[in-house]
């Protein structure tokens, strides 16, 4: 049976409920093996949006749902998350950060530092087991991140802006490296970016936001077939949803679209 | 061709300038002693020190005044440690109890705590007990703000990250929050190891019946100007074991990181 994650008209409110909810009316449906971005403008609300699909904030209405059960608390063999700011544990050695996430969810040492070891070489890491954090590079950090998201086998793997934090050039051949191995181990994934290529190159189905209250203003299918070459970003097609993102995402485009 | 990146000088060169400071001191000494610049009253021959430190380590005095010192200092750092670590973490659990205390702590921190050494002689007698609570009144104070100040100033980031792996309570306390706060607790304790052996020989200068600050304030009150600098000498030495001893235990597997 292939899994799916439903967003049932979801509204999250931060603090006292008087003020406007950080996002309201939410209703999305996410399928297993489907690669998801989500775009919109800063303070829209989409880490807010990820971090209740990870059942990591209490709806102020509607709920999400794995399978048709409700997801009242995080559970990482279900939604597993990469932060955007590094999240590793400095204090631990690579192997040992992979291997948290198993050992918290009740499995023995042993087993979780093989099963973190595998982890690490799937995302070509293998050689970095016994390092710390610190002595990796930003890029590689985000990697081990993935990793210790993966560990745990997640259904979905949702991920904030994974690579926000580093440069432009590392930032295209890690995430273009990263979103193949999963797209080829056939992950589900809702990923949130500001990059309007990202979002379009990688997705099978976009998710575009709007601010003030948080609203899904759009989805758009991306139905290029994968491997997609890098002709796919040069091709008219492309050129046309990026512009299209773009204006959606501009502020004032959105409030008078209202 | 460029440089390696940042490695610091090599250590051979390191070591040798260390070594070569150690000579111009001592040089300097045999100089000053040489010249009859200094009055030996003041500082004695180089060589009737050495060969006095040699004497004393020949007699079992001296060895039971430096295993009572040793003694002293391991066992008041002892128990400023289990206080220190004890207290530290129990004011961390709630914000308002490290809010009140968080002032307190670091009072005591900066009082200079030798100032009512008398009131320890009253309480402990002139014996082994008034060093011992003296030192570990001392060295509690570094350890309790410092594991208070870790463990409750734990990064959200961190936090974040356990909630959502689904971290449960103790697991939070023990790899997360204990891990955070692992260096300014270990360094809280290295300062307590300092503050633990001053205070030690401190009170055996002002007040005792034995150790080796004894036999130093013994010896320079009867102008047995080399023996007290030879006690002292051992004194040094012996410190100073104790205290690379205890930094290398206590030092941060992850130090050798930071930038
Ligand atoms: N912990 C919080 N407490 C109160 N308000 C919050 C909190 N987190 C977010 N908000 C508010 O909720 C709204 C949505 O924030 P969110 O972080 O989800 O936006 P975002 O789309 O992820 O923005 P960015 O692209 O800048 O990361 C914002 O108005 C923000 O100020
Ligand atoms: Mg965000």
């Amino acid at each position: 049976m292939t899994s799916h994650l439903n967003v049932d008209n979801l509204e999250i409110r931060y603090g006292d409920t008087a003020v406007e909810p950080a996002i309201t009316g939410i209703n999305l449906e996410i399928m297993q093996g489907e690669f998801v971005t989500v775009i919109g403008p800063s303070g829209c609300g989409k880490s807010t949006l990820l971090h209740a699909m990870g059942g990591m904030l209490a709806p102020a209405s509607g709920g999400i749902y794995l399978d048709g059960t409700e997801l009242t608390r995080p559970d990482p063999r279900q939604a597993a998350f990469v932060f955007q700011d590094y999240s590793l544990f400095p204090w631990k050695k690579v192997v040992d950060n992979v291997a948290m996430g198993l050992r918290f969810a009740g499995e023995d040492k042993k087993t979780a530092l093989e099963k973190a070891a595998a982890e690490l070489a799937f995302v070509g890491l293998g050689d970095k087991a016994d390092k710390y954090p610190g002595e990796l590079s930003g890029g590689m950090q985000q990697r081990v991140a993935v990793a210790r998201a993966l560990a745990l086998k997640p259904k979905f793997l949702l991920m904030d802006e994974p690579f926000g934090a580093l440069d432009e050039q590392t930032r295209r051949s890690l995430g273009q490296e990263l979103t193949k191995i999963l797209h080829d181990a056939g992950q589900s994934v809702v990923l949130i970016t500001h990059s309007l290529e990202e979002a379009i190159f990688w997705a099978d189905r976009i998710i575009v936001m709007k601010a003030g209250p948080g609203e899904v203003s759009k989805e758009i299918i991306v139905d290029e077939p994968w491997p997609r070459s890098l002709e796919f970003m040069t091709s008219e097609r492309f050129e046309n949803l990026r512009a299209e993102l773009f204006h959606r995402i501009q502020p004032t485009t959105v409030s008078e679209a209202k | 061709m460029r440089a390696a990146p940042a490695a610091g000088p090599r250590r051979s060169i390191v070591w040798g300038l260390r070594i070569l400071f150690l000579v111009v001191v001592f040089g300097g000494w045999a100089l000053a002693n040489a010249t009859g610049s200094i009055s030996p009253i003041i500082l004695p021959q180089l060589s009737a020190v050495l060969v006095q430190s040699v004497e004393l380590l020949g007699e079992a005095d001296v060895w039971i005044a430096l295993a009572i010192t040793a003694f002293e200092m391991i066992v008041g750092f002892g128990i400023a440690a289990v206080a220190g670590l004890l207290v530290g973490f129990v004011l961390s659990r709630k914000p308002l109890r490290s809010a009140i205390f968080e002032k307190l702590l670091a009072w005591g921190y900066i009082f200079p705590i030798s100032l009512v050494y008398p009131l320890f002689l009253i309480w402990a007698g002139v014996g082994l007990p008034s060093k011992i609570l003296f030192a570990a009144a001392s060295a509690f104070f570094p350890i309790a703000y410092n594991t208070m100040r870790g463990l409750s100033a734990v990064p959200a980031r961190y936090l974040k990250v356990g909630q959502a792996f689904g971290a449960s309570a103790q697991a939070t306390d023990w790899h997360i929050r204990a891990g955070a706060a692992r260096p300014m607790i270990l360094s809280g304790l290295r300062l307590g190891v300092s503050m633990a052996t001053v205070s030690v020989v401190l009170a055996e200068m002002l007040g005792a019946n034995a150790g080796l600050g004894f036999m130093a304030q013994q010896a320079s009150s009867q102008f047995q100007i080399p023996q007290a600098y030879a006690v002292i000498l051992i004194l040094v030495v012996m410190t100073s074991l104790l205290l690379w001893f205890m930094e290398t235990l206590l030092r941060d597997p992850n130090e050798r990181l930071k930038k």
